[in-house]
């Protein structure tokens, strides 16, 4: 359907010129990167911005870098550059898992992670990756700028900590020490294109080190710290992964909709938390599945 | 039957093909008039409640809006084909979310949907019927209150209140037969609405001249049954209404009766501009024409070496808050619940019931999958309980030529057994026993090839060119620019590519019954042959008096007209159209018409089909993996072996029997139109899912040739069938692989875990 809301469109220069324009507009502006949120949202009357500010024309924001041991991605990376990236392959691969479940080919070619964290529906795959990741988001603003850690950056279903008139300018993630293993799992309807009904992000660690993470079965993608410290120092037994699933009821809080129930919900964290413990500790091990293989 | 011509067999391309590849085809979203308006509908966010007022003043203050019209605008302007109970614009009460309450035209669409943003309606609730249940209830709303007064299709049996139509089929005595029986099975089978989900929506133009003819290009399967429901809905005189037919991006069923045409119309009446209107994704999954649900309950009275006794069952279909197609559609309900097998005796009772949804209308292979879910899941489980092969247990049961189907038609050409072999050997049934987790499955299914005339001219320039003239819709089968093209081309000894076709135009193409009922190839095709032997009657007797021989000595080949017996006597095609001396070269003209097939017809009360001419037959096998800790299915392969009787272009039947196949398993394990308190929780892609790549394996397609008496050489009807089967063959497969019945579709990875986990699905 055709977009009948009315509102004005500006397409900046530089990420100072976006913050400048965004704080002159107040809370009716909204930041345009991939749209395929926000166009869709706009096409079905869902939000009603009075000023649309692009950034796609700001030159660099496509960066994916590593230095001192700290990768960044700028504010336009999209998933395929994620899926396709050299630097993600050797250093996070658990990222590129993540996004190959993004949506389809169309979406994830145009779609940024950041916007999909700035979106911040309760489903976001991104937001349990980031989460064992430990990322920090950093953010512009006429004051200047701030980073806040991902633990603090979910409020709510749609919600954030970021105000109007600020702009993120990238994510870091401080790469993980020693051998490590990830793997994110995500549940859906079928093969091709779909939200996800429950997600699940682990980090194996040296040490016996676990982040766990979920998505799509609370009001925002929330580690699990209950689970991780159960696991924290101990092999990865049967024993331990039973002790670790009786714990996932404690962690996440599904609802039931039109997708699942909240009791098929929850059970399927336990099933995807069990496989996905294993695949983590083999990968960090050196003899997991490949990433990318659909382990649900 | 003729001989058959080398065009046929082959896997030529389609004359719209390369239009299609390339982007230059248009289709009916790309039509446009000079001075066009647009149009949007605003519609009931009610389920079920009387309209206390509608205000429309600011939507006709919105800049640009040219008309607001209301039900008081369109008052005595009611559909459809057979029961006459939707008004075009709701007047009074509304009956579906989603309902049409006013329709706007304005310069833009977006100011025609800012107006519709703006009307503000007032309404008083009344009780929600959501389900067949709740429409049968001793207490239930009735949904048309005035339903005596409607004009209804003799045919039709109408014992009133909620039940739209009810249908009944008796053969034999049911109930001295199940005193027979060794065992007796009996089961319950739910179906949620599905929707044709066309890539294309239903989308229209209407310009009226000052005469006052209307003229409507839409994106349509059935052009002259469009004119006669404009003609009965807006009471215009037939022949003041013409319709054209713009190119279809899919119909499936959808395009079939009135949908957005009347709207184009009154509103171009109004205005006096030419008025386009396209519905969205959303307009489309809850406002038009879905796939009836249907809750099937099934008793089949089985002797102890398996040989089926009788069946005795009842359909209820949930018709929506309209009869639309489902009259008709229940009745398909009688032919399908048996089965393709032979019986001892059948009691079937099918009912098209009100609720407060969408009104349902007609999808490939209309009112069968409800039945065949039922009936074929429940040959499984017969199978298994009894220690019989699914396979072996279909095989005994199968119906052979010269038997009798449900209402006592003969069937010839009949091809069930070999279609059962061809599927078991090709995903090779004889290795059953896939072991944990992993199964196989089966299903049978058979179907009609659709009567009624069509009709075609073929035209013979005189600069030689060909031109097939046909009331037949191609709506993206390659049935006309493919299978026709070759069937004509053919018989006149020259390349599809020589020839071009026109399609389809109430006024300026022959009639012809539509593309429905799987029937467009053979019967268009059959017109065709027609249509070419009279051109070639034409065409001989003028060479043969030009060249000095007898009419019988000619022959036509390679775009040429030749004495066999003399190499020198040869004229081209356009040496003996301009023999005619008319400047126009010469026209052959050809009807063909379907005899209906005979069949018991005390045996029916209420049905608007009583026999499948033409029948065709088919298998489908199919092999999966289930998750057992989540009970995901994974479709690791699909066979399908369908009865084609002749293929014509195998490319294009292949790809009818895959589409289908494909179309069956989205119905099989994704599709359901959710409601929830009256309103439609999916109106989107995101919820409503259809498969995609990913989610299938590949379609091993087996195309079987049994061939028919009447069918272009022996061709049988190949558009429908293959939507059928998918949902018990995949069912009984996960029943292989976990032991546990699925009775509910879609078969969900959800439904199978709670299955798993013993509760009933």
């Amino acid at each position: 359907m055709a977009i009948a809301h009315e509102f004005a469109y500006h397409r900046a220069a530089s990420l100072h010129e976006a913050v400048e324009v965004l704080t002159r507009a107040g809370p009716g502006a909204w930041v345009l990167a991939g749209g395929t949120d926000l166009v869709p949202w706009l096409r079905d009357d869902a939000v009603h911005p009075e000023l649309v500010v692009d950034i796609k024309g700001v030159p660099g924001l496509s960066d994916i870098t590593v230095e001192d041991r700290v990768l960044r991605l700028g504010p336009l990376v999209t998933f395929t550059e994620l899926i396709e990236s050299k630097l993600i392959e050797d250093h996070l691969p658990l990222l590129a898992e993540m996004a190959e479940t993004v949506a389809s080919h169309g979406v994830r070619n145009r779609a940024s992670i950041v916007g999909n964290i700035c979106s911040a529906v309760p489903s976001c795959d991104s937001g349990p990756a980031l989460l064992v990741l430990e990322a920090d988001i950093e953010m512009l603003s006429a004051e200047g700028t701030r980073s806040v850690p991902i633990t603090g950056w979910f409020t709510g279903p749609r919600a954030t900590v970021r105000r109007p008139e600020e702009v993120v300018t990238g994510i870091t993630i401080p790469l993980p020490e020693g051998e490590h293993g990830g793997v994110y799992l995500k549940l859906q309807r079928y093969e091709g294109e779909d939200l996800s009904q429950a997600g699940v992000a682990i980090l194996a660690l040296e040490g016996n080190r676990y982040r766990v993470a979920f998505g799509a079965v609370g009001p925002v993608p929330s580690r699990a710290p209950s689970i991780e410290a159960h696991l924290e120092g101990i092999d990865l037994t049967a024993e331990a992964i039973a002790g670790a699933k009786a714990l996932v009821g404690d962690e996440i809080s599904p609802i039931t909709d039109m997708r699942a129930t909240k009791e098929y919900r929850a059970r399927m964290c336990e099933v995807m938390l069990g496989r996905g413990l294993e695949a983590a500790v083999s990968r960090r091990d050196g003899t997991g599945p490949a990433y990318g293989t659909r382990l649900v | 039957m003729t001989a058959i011509p080398e065009t046929v067999g082959r896997s030529s391309g389609r004359l719209d093909g390369e239009a299609k590849i390339t982007g230059r085809f248009e289709y009916g979203v790309d039509a446009a008039r000079p001075g066009m308006l647009w149009a949007r509908l605003a519609r009931s966010t009610q389920p079920h409640a009387r309209i206390v007022s509608i205000d429309t003043s600011a939507a006709l203050a919105v800049p640009g809006v040219y008309a607001v019209l209301t039900g008081a605008d369109t008052e005595g302007f009611v559909g459809s084909r057979y029961v006459r109970d939707e008004p075009i614009l709701a007047t009074g009460t509304v009956r579906y979310a989603g309902e049409p309450i006013a329709a706007v035209a304005a310069d833009t669409e977006e100011a025609a949907e800012e107006a519709c943003r703006a009307i503000v309606v007032e309404y008083e609730s009344l009780p929600v019927v959501e389900s067949v249940d709740d429409a049968l209830a001793e207490d239930a709303p009735i949904i048309h209150p005035e339903w005596e007064s409607y004009w209804v299709s003799p045919i039709i049996n109408r014992p009133g209140g909620n039940v739209v139509s009810h249908a009944t089929l008796r053969r034999g005595d049911v109930d001295a037969v199940f005193a027979t029986a060794d065992r007796v099975f009996e089961d319950t089978y739910e179906v949620p609405l599905v929707h044709q989900a066309s890539l294309e929506g239903r989308v229209a133009i209407a310009e009226v001249d000052d005469d006052g003819k209307v003229h409507v290009w839409s994106s349509h399967q059935y052009p002259w049954g469009l004119r006669q429901d404009i003609s009965d809905i807006l009471h215009i005189p037939l022949d003041d209404v013409r319709v054209t037919v713009t190119g279809v991006g899919g119909g499936f069923g959808g395009k079939l009766y009135a949908g957005v045409e009347p709207y184009c119309i009154v509103l171009a009446l109004a205005t006096g501009r030419p008025v386009k209107l396209r519905l969205t994704r959303e307009e489309e999954l809850t406002a038009t024409s879905p796939r009836m649900g249907a809750t099937v309950h099934l008793r089949t009275a089985v002797a102890s070496d398996g040989t089926f006794l009788a069946r005795e069952g009842r359909l209820d279909y949930d018709s929506g808050a309209y009869a639309e197609s489902s009259p008709g559609v229940v009745s398909v309900g009688l032919m399908t619940l048996p089965g393709p097998y032979r019986w001892q005796a059948l009691a079937v009772d099918a009912r098209a019931i009100y609720t407060n949804k969408a009104g349902c209308g007609s999808y490939r292979g209309p009112g069968a999958p409800q039945a065949v879910f039922a009936g074929e899941s429940q040959v499984d489980r017969i199978a298994r309980e009894m220690g019989i092969d699914p396979l072996q247990l279909r095989l005994h049961n199968a119906v052979r030529d010269g038997d009798q189907g449900p209402t006592g038609q003969v069937l010839e050409g009949v091809s069930l057994v070999e279609t059962l072999h061809a599927a078991a050997d090709k995903i090779g049934w004889d290795s059953a026993g896939a072991g944990e987790g992993r199964g196989r499955g089966l299903s049978c299914t058979w179907w009609t090839t659709t009567g009624l005339p069509s009709s075609a001219d073929l035209r013979l320039g005189e600069d030689g060119s060909l031109v097939l003239v046909t009331g037949a819709t191609e709506i993206g089968t390659g049935a006309v620019m493919a299978g026709v093209a070759q069937i004509c081309a053919g018989e006149l000894g020259v390349d599809p590519g020589d020839l071009t076709i026109e399609s389809a135009d109430t006024e300026t193409t022959p009639y012809d019954f539509g593309a429905q009922g799987s029937r467009t190839m053979v019967a268009a095709g059959n017109a065709a042959i027609a249509a070419a032997s009279d051109l070639k009657d034409q065409m001989f007797d003028l060479a043969a008096a030009k060249l000095g021989c007898s009419p019988d000595d000619l022959e036509l080949a390679d775009g040429e007209v030749r004495d066999r017996d003399d190499p020198d006597a040869v004229l081209t095609l356009a040496d003996v159209a301009r023999l005619a001396g008319t400047g126009n070269g010469l026209v052959g003209s050809g009807t063909y018409e379907q005899p209906g097939t005979p069949f018991d017809t005390d045996s029916v009360v209420g049905a608007m089909i009583g026999a499948f001419n033409i029948p065709s037959f088919a298998t489908h096998a199919c092999e999966v993996s289930v998750d057992l800790a989540t009970g995901e299915v994974s479709l690791d392969r699909y066979v399908i072996a369908q009865d084609v009787g002749k293929v014509v272009n195998p490319r294009y039947c292949e790809g009818q029997l895959t589409g289908g196949a494909v179309q069956g398993i989205g119905q099989a394990m994704f599709e359901e139109i959710v409601y929830r308190d009256g309103h439609v929780q999916n109106p989107n892609f995101t919820d409503y899912k259809l498969p995609t790549m990913a989610d299938l394996p590949p379609i091993e397609a087996v195309m079987v040739e049994v061939p028919s008496a009447s069918g272009p050489y022996g061709a049988k009807g190949v558009g429908e069938q293959g939507v059928i089967g998918p949902p018990p063959a995949i069912a009984n497969a996960v029943r292989d692989a976990t032991g546990r019945a699925i009775r509910r579709l879609p078969i969900t990875a959800e439904r199978v875990w709670a299955a798993l986990r013993g509760e009933e699905s």
